[in-house]
């Protein structure tokens, strides 16, 4: 099984994150108008991949938004696999966050976040049996090195406005980071 | 609820902040969680306000510095409201307790070469406008060794003596020149309380602050105001 389940610290047990990753999608318009027109079936985070430099890059913004959840914050979107989409981005326009990080029609290589809670509780293999059948693409696993094979750095430096980087390091990691710290704080 | 919580392990109980060593997002990855809690002895408003304020101000000094390639903490997730924010660990150990080692085991180039870092990155901040607030010798750390990245190609690697500014608790905007020359008193006596033998190692500091940008003679006339003001409060007792 390519799912990937992780238990993020400090976010209670009943909180897992279940990760599934694809390439070479072939559907992603249908995937999108199911999130579009609310579909509950497909409530998911689809994130580009395109747009992610690291492993722990998603998982950030998987835990500021279940953290957020859990604090009783008001989510700025409709639910938290929306919230987890927005917060990737630097900036606090949600409509352009969708757009660059969020799947589009054209997207061919897809991150697929799903929240278990104590209220909506869903096992790995139920995730995983709903987007085999759903996704048309090849699933991958989640690690370092799938998920560096499919960033599209010029695409990175559009969306966090930074020049020149075409691999990843250090810096460039925590670079991306804290563009999305400084969004949280405002 | 049960919670993945991580081990914490205080390091520090300030006057107004607990720091903990712990781990962010995943158990492999340590942290430096700082929380300032909440003081029952002041208004809840007041102290929530207080709060926020202090960890939003030390985060975006933190990250403007980064921006800026001047080496400090990363910041990693805050939480203004707990007051708590979570930050890159920097594995090393204070200029202070370096400085003692160098010094003992006789290591003279690298004291010279570590004091004139000090002065640089001092001088970069400055020129930046960007002041410390509370620049003492446990408030800069070196680091021998960096981890490449969060999660991606998590390695080791190692660095030429490298020092880091931490704690920007205190830190503000400023363009004043009585403000950066108060940054460099503060390190100065901090210097020579630590170090009774570093007048001239100082001096080292000041010679590569003074080199590194254009401002920095105009902030070095005002340290000598701010030292003669220092002398004249302390024989007043
Ligand atoms: N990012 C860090 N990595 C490792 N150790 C740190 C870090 N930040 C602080 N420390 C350690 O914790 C101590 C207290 O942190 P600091 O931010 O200076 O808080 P305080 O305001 O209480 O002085 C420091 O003197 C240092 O030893
Ligand atoms: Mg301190």
């Amino acid at each position: 099984m390519a799912i990937h389940t992780i238990q993020l610290q400090n976010i209670p047990v009943a909180h897992e994150v279940h990760i599934v990753s694809f390439k070479d999608v072939e559907n992603a318009s249908f995937l999108r108008e199911q999130l579009l027109g609310g579909n509950a079936e497909f409530e998911y985070a689809f994130v580009d991949a395109s747009t992610i430099v690291s492993t722990a890059h998603i998982l950030v913004a998987v835990h500021q938004a279940v953290h957020k959840l859990l604090v009783n914050e008001k989510l700025r979107t409709r639910n938290v696999h929306s919230e987890i989409v927005f917060s990737l981005s630097p900036n606090n326009n949600i409509t352009e966050a969708f757009r660059r990080f969020g799947i589009g029609e054209n997207t061919k290589s897809l991150l697929c976040v799903k929240i278990s809670s104590p209220e909506k509780t869903i096992s790995a293999a139920e995730v995983e049996k709903h987007l085999m059948e759903s996704v048309k693409g090849t699933q991958m696993e989640f690690n370092e090195s799938t998920i560096a094979a499919e960033t599209d750095w010029a695409n990175v430096g559009k969306c966090y406005k930074m020049k020149g980087c075409k691999e990843i390091s250090k810096e460039v990691e925590l670079e991306v980071l804290g563009k999305m710290v400084m969004r949280s704080v405002g | 609820m049960a919670a993945t919580e991580a081990p914490r392990e205080l390091i520090k109980q300030g006057a107004e902040a607990l720091v903990y060593k712990t781990t962010y997002l995943l158990p492999t990855i340590p942290a430096l969680l700082k929380h300032r809690p909440r003081k029952p002895y002041r208004h809840p408003t007041l102290d929530l306000r207080l709060t926020k304020h202090r960890c939003l101000s030390e985060t975006r000094l933190l990250t403007r510095c980064r921006g800026l390639g001047i080496p400090v903490p990363a910041v990693y997730f805050v939480d203004e409201a707990r007051g708590e924010i979570y930050m890159e660990w920097i594995s090393g150990r204070s200029i202070r307790e370096v400085l003692d080692a160098m010094i003992a085991e006789g290591r003279k180039e690298e004291v010279n070469d570590l004091m004139k870092k000090m002065g640089q990155v001092v001088a970069k901040l400055h020129q930046n406008d960007i002041v410390h607030g509370d620049l003492t010798t446990s408030n800069v750390m070196v680091r021998g060794e960096r981890k490449s990245g969060l999660l991606a190609g998590a390695t080791m690697e190692k660095v030429d003596a490298e020092v880091v500014l931490i704690d920007l608790g205190l830190g503000m905007m400023s363009t004043q020149e009585e403000d950066k020359a108060v940054d460099l008193y503060v390190l100065e006596r901090a210097f020579l309380s630590t170090h009774p033998q570093a007048e001239d190692l100082f001096q080292d500091v000041l010679t590569a602050y003074e080199g590194s940008f254009k401002g920095a003679k105009a902030v070095m006339k005002r340290l000598a105001d701010v030292r003669m003001r220092g002398r004249k409060r302390s024989m007043l007792g």
